[in-house]
């Protein structure tokens, strides 16, 4: 478990983040893993994006109360 | 629909940063030489060099001639044979006679490509020539001068320029530096409000300043967050993050100041909680927001300029302005930093709406 947490710190996060490894043959050069990056990322943000939103009609709707 | 229209400048911050996030992901690196073997080679011997390279396109039939030179300071020489074997991979024959190696004062030789669609890209200090210590003057080996002359240096690509070290985390550009950008918008805000109560003395002032300060704690943990992953996988390659982690804290200035300053502001919280009469607790608060902006500017802009420090911008290394950020990266980078910039006075909007909507019901 802690060597998959480590792998996961070390390698596939910062990968996932920034494609980021010691060579220049990355994350970038396979099409495949550049989607799935990419998706996660844009998936995360709409979340946040949804959160705020939604934050943002249940203030507008206790600043009318 | 009347909500809808009043967060414009909402929706454009989640615009912005949808474009900067998939095309900061997406857009590729440019051409560039991840590694040239061997890395040493002797004179009076022909030496063939393999040179992989990164997203080239030397078999491409638009790419025309693949052109590759030895660079020694300012002189250029003709490889003997160029071989092209792949997209990625090219091989050069190259000696050097000895009669001639002392002509060299720098040992060191820039490998420099050059093809109509990638553009000039090179390798400083790709190999080396070790001396021999008895040179021959009978040698048949002829050294070869050469006067470059290309279509383009600039690539025809849409890609972001490939840096050595920095290679793929170059992205991080646009998330590591906004968020500084964000955190000092934010303690500027604080200070702004804890003046303007002090001038006016109204509460409300002093909920727009802590509000400011928990969202400039939040983009200071994001930016550090960030320049820790970045620096991890640039400056400290192969180190285990234990070790890293501690070199960050105890030898770089520039990211000791960045954490002591996220940590003044973490204690402006605990001296808030200090103090129950909430004028007494406003006007210490705005005293400390004064000082802490002091302090954030000197741990952040002006202490690691005036000591050593691998930060870029910092101890006497050049900015990113200078050298890396091309036409390209600025298409993401400006609107990242207003991405971003829009995207914190949301949150501090929020925050500050909330609090007040606590206020009024105390």
């Amino acid at each position: 478990m802690k060597q998959k947490l480590l792998l996961f710190l070390n390698v596939a996060l910062p990968a996932l983040l920034f494609g980021a490894n010691d060579t220049a043959d990355t994350l970038f050069t396979s099409e495949l893993k550049s989607y799935v990056a990419v998706g996660v990322v844009v998936i995360i943000f709409f979340i946040i994006l949804i959160f705020l939103v939604w934050l943002e009609k249940r203030i507008s709707k206790l600043e009318k109360k | 629909m009347g909500w809808m229209r009043q967060m414009w400048w909402k929706w454009l911050s989640a615009a912005l940063l949808l474009y900067v996030i998939i095309g900061g992901f997406w857009v590729p690196l440019g051409p560039g030489i991840p590694s040239v073997h061997p890395i040493i080679f002797k004179p009076d011997t022909v030496t063939t060099f393999s040179i992989t390279t990164y997203n080239t396109h030397f078999t491409d039939r638009q790419a025309g001639i693949t052109q590759v030179w030895f660079k020694n300071v300012n002189n250029y020489f003709c490889p003997d044979t160029i071989r092209v074997v792949d997209n990625n991979k090219t091989e050069v024959t190259f000696g050097i006679p000895s009669a001639l190696q002392d002509t060299f004062r720098y040992s060191n030789f820039d490998i420099v490509i050059n093809n109509d669609i990638d553009g000039t890209f090179a390798l400083r200090d790709a190999v080396t020539l070790l001396k021999t210590e008895k040179p021959k003057s009978d040698t048949t080996l002829a050294l070869q001068f050469c006067s470059p002359e290309v279509k383009n240096n600039k690539t025809s690509l849409f890609v972001f320029p490939y840096r050595e070290i920095l290679l793929q985390t170059i992205r991080n550009t646009f998330f590591h530096v906004p968020m500084w950008f964000a955190m000092t918008l934010m303690v500027t805000l604080a200070l702004i409000f804890g003046i303007a109560y002090m001038l006016r003395g109204d509460l409300v002032y002093d909920t727009y300043a802590s509000s400011a300060v928990w969202i400039a704690i939040l983009f200071g943990w994001c930016g550090y967050f960030t320049g820790v992953l970045w620096s991890k996988y640039t400056w400290f390659i192969g180190i285990p993050w234990s070790k890293a982690i501690l070199n960050m804290i105890y030898h770089d200035i520039k990211l000791a100041g960045a954490l002591v300053a996220i940590g003044l502001y973490t204690a402006y919280f605990v001296v808030r909680n200090l103090v129950v009469e909430p004028h007494q607790r406003a006007r210490i608060s705005a005293v400390y927001n004064i000082f802490s902006l002091v302090f954030f500017a000197l741990l952040i802009y002006v202490i690691p300029r005036i000591n050593d420090s691998v930060h870029p911008g910092n101890g006497g290394n050049p900015a990113f302005s200078k050298y890396d950020l091309d036409n390209t990266l600025r298409m993401f980078f400006y609107p990242a930093v207003v991405g971003w910039l829009l995207f914190s006075l949301w949150l501090f909007s929020l925050l500050t709406r909330l609090k007040l909507i606590e206020h009024s019901k105390k």
